[in-house]
């Protein structure tokens, strides 16, 4: 360790009172922004979770031309090349195929209208979790066919219940109106009416009966890792066919990915506010410690010590209590990580057993994120929050004139 | 006859005092060659400290021709007089001003580490050997007297071996004793090394070590004396500057 190290490390005990105090400073602001920055990871992968396994899939084949119209009548120009691809890719956790029809459902006189979703009975299950979750009735079978599986909101509205048949009408291939009868075989109640209202599942063959249009409108993927949606969309994106294309989670659902950036970004907000508090202060104390020692430096410049090496001594200081402060901002903060972790922020006192949030279905218990990126992430805010606060006063000390501060001192 | 080390020719220098002007220096002309050991001499307010600063390219003349070791001041930039003063002067201030933190030997390494040299602790040592400070090394400032202190800052201000050394008012903090101690030091160094010492002082005793002194009275040389049977740049003609490593 050179001198200058030294120094600057000695210096920090001159006012070690001063020092101590900026460092509990930053560490408890480090400590607040490794909290909220817990709760947004946490947040964040819950809603994407949430919005994968609620039947949007982390990343999803497409025909080309869906992502602007959204029309559930495209099918796919190469399910089996896209299929293909999909297996070649690693770390997929789950896989599904799926075909939409947009239709009216009746029984009776009273009648719904639905987005009818064609599953395969056999891997909807694992990518879906309404499909895990009925609670009349059972799930589709791959031996069915003329059944179906409703929200209970659908259920509510048709005034049906398991083994009526409702009458699902929508426009054939040809522009005709087709008509089938589907019998009830299952119930899912989400705690939601806005999501009951949205499960209509058949089998993919009955959405090829009714609307006379074969193959499938989608491929769906679950990833083992939701954060590596963009790596998988590039690596699919390769391998799939043109007519096709590969969207991520945040394309199929813009809404729902831009509320959750809102939301970090306001999150974010208050703790970069936060933290200027605590730059300001520690800038502040930083500055008084400049000026107490305006002589040294002024000798140290008399010397020879040119303007940049005062400022990277001061730099080297902040960098020491940067250091410290994001060893203390640790301590202060992974106790309280680890309580987000495990125990979680319940909000069902305020959202009920459920909630949905631009059409997904939301768990009212908000977990937070750990893992090694928290020493990273504090080390790295303890470090810029005191380089910021010794900046202006690291550059008023690299201006201090030595005959000036010799002479007035 | 050696290159002059100092020269100045109709230099002032003018502080703004708010509304207020203060004319420090009124057109000083001097010329200082290498191996001097120079008093500056003179009242309060006479423009000792101001003459020392401008030599020390610590401050800018406000007019005059002012050259010290063959570079005008007043054309360099902020970084080449930092430059200046790293590679070739040395100070020493009235207040020792040792870095409080640091340990004698800490101190004059620290010098050493400004200037990019490799084995600074063992230079640093050899000088405070050399000085006779070695049993003093590992203490801070605030466990040494005050003569103890200026002899660290000698050694800090001449271990890096500059051509040139600046001391204002050395032993202005000094009892009668430690005055003594420290100029025997100073003219060792110069007599050794070739370096060319200019100090201002009021001290009689002081005075009397000088080989030159000048007086300045209200910001002109009034007087410019030579000690008899030594003629400055005659004294130790052919010594140049001795390298660190010398000493190592």
């Amino acid at each position: 360790m050179g001198t200058a190290w030294t120094y600057a490390l000695r210096s920090l005990r001159r006012n070690a009172r001063r020092t101590a105090l900026s460092i509990v400073g930053i560490g408890i602001g480090c400590a607040l922004a490794l909290f909220m920055e817990s709760l947004n990871r946490g947040r964040d992968e819950l809603f994407a979770r949430m919005g994968a396994y609620g039947g949007a899939g982390h990343v999803r084949i497409v025909p080309n031309g869906w992502r602007e119209r959204r029309d559930p009548r495209l099918r796919l120009a190469n399910l089996a090349a896209d299929v293909e691809a999909v297996r070649q890719l690693p770390g997929v956790a789950a896989v599904t195929i799926r075909a939409r029809a947009q239709s009216l459902v009746a029984m009776g006189t009273h009648v719904v209208p639905v987005e009818i979703v064609g599953v395969d009975p056999q891997t909807e299950p694992s990518t879906n979790r309404f499909a895990r979750n009925v609670s009349q009735g059972r799930y589709l079978q791959s031996s069915d066919t003329g059944t179906v599986v409703i929200g209970q909101a659908i259920a509510d509205r048709l005034v049906a219940g398991l083994d009526d048949e409702i009458l699902a009408t929508a426009v054939g291939r040809s522009g005709d109106i087709e008509s089938t009868l589907l019998r009830i075989v299952g119930i899912v109640r989400t705690g939601s009416d806005e999501i009951d209202a949205t499960i209509c599942h058949v089998v993919l063959a009955d959405v090829e009966r009714l609307t006379g249009l074969g193959g499938a409108g989608e491929v769906t993927l679950i990833l083992e890792d939701w954060e590596r949606a963009d790596l998988a969309k590039a690596s699919l994106s390769q391998a799939v066919r043109a007519g096709d294309e590969v969207l991520t989670w945040g394309e199929i659902s813009p809404e729902f990915k831009g509320h959750l950036e809102q939301d970090n970004a306001v999150s974010r907000l208050v703790s970069g506010i936060i933290l200027l508090i605590v730059v300001l202060g520690v800038a502040s104390a930083q500055l008084a410690a400049v000026l107490e020692r305006r002589r040294e430096f002024a000798v140290l410049s008399a010397l020879g010590m040119r303007s940049r090496t005062i400022v990277a001594v001061l730099l080297q200081e902040a960098l020491a209590i940067g250091v410290a402060s994001a060893a203390l901002g640790l301590t202060i903060g992974l106790p309280f990580v680890w309580w987000l972790t495990t125990r979680g922020i319940d909000l069902s006192r305020y959202m009920g057993a459920s909630y949905s949030f631009q059409g997904v279905l939301i768990e009212p218990i908000i977990y937070g994120d750990a893992g090694a990126w928290t020493a990273w992430y504090v080390l790295t805010v303890a470090i810029l929050v005191t380089v910021a606060a010794s900046l202006y006063p690291a550059w008023f000390a690299s201006r201090t004139n030595p005959a000036d501060a010799l002479r007035v001192a | 006859m050696s290159e002059p080390i100092l020269v100045a020719r109709g230099v002032t220098k003018v502080f703004e005092l708010g509304r207020q002007q203060v004319r420090a220096l009124r057109g000083v002309d001097l010329e200082v060659r290498e191996g001097e050991f120079l008093a500056l001499v003179g009242p309060s307010g006479s423009g000792k400290t101001t003459l020392l600063n401008l030599v020390g390219a610590l401050d800018l003349p406000t007019s005059g021709e002012l050259r010290v070791l063959g570079q005008s001041i007043a054309v360099l930039s902020r970084r080449q007089r930092a430059d200046l003063r790293l590679r070739s002067i040395g100070f020493v201030f009235q207040a020792f001003n040792l870095v409080p933190v640091l340990t004698a030997l800490e101190n004059v390494e620290f010098v050493l580490e400004l200037q990019g040299l490799e084995h600074r602790r063992e230079r640093a040592r050899a000088v405070l050997q050399e000085l006779g400070l070695a049993e003093l090394a590992d203490r801070r400032p605030s466990e040494l007297s005050g003569g103890q202190q200026q002899r660290v800052a000698v050694a800090r201000a001449v271990a890096a071996r500059p051509a040139l050394v600046l001391a204002d008012e050395p032993t202005a903090n000094l009892d009668g004793e430690n005055a003594e101690i420290l100029m025997h030091m100073m003219r060792d160094l110069r007599e050794r090394h070739g370096m060319t010492f200019i100090f201002s002082t009021h001290d009689p005793r002081v005075i009397a070590h000088a080989v030159r002194v000048v007086t300045l009275v209200d910001g002109r040389v009034a007087r410019d004396e030579v000690t008899p049977g030594e003629a400055p740049h005659e004294i130790i003609p052919g010594i140049g500057k001795a390298p660190v490593s010398a000493i190592a």
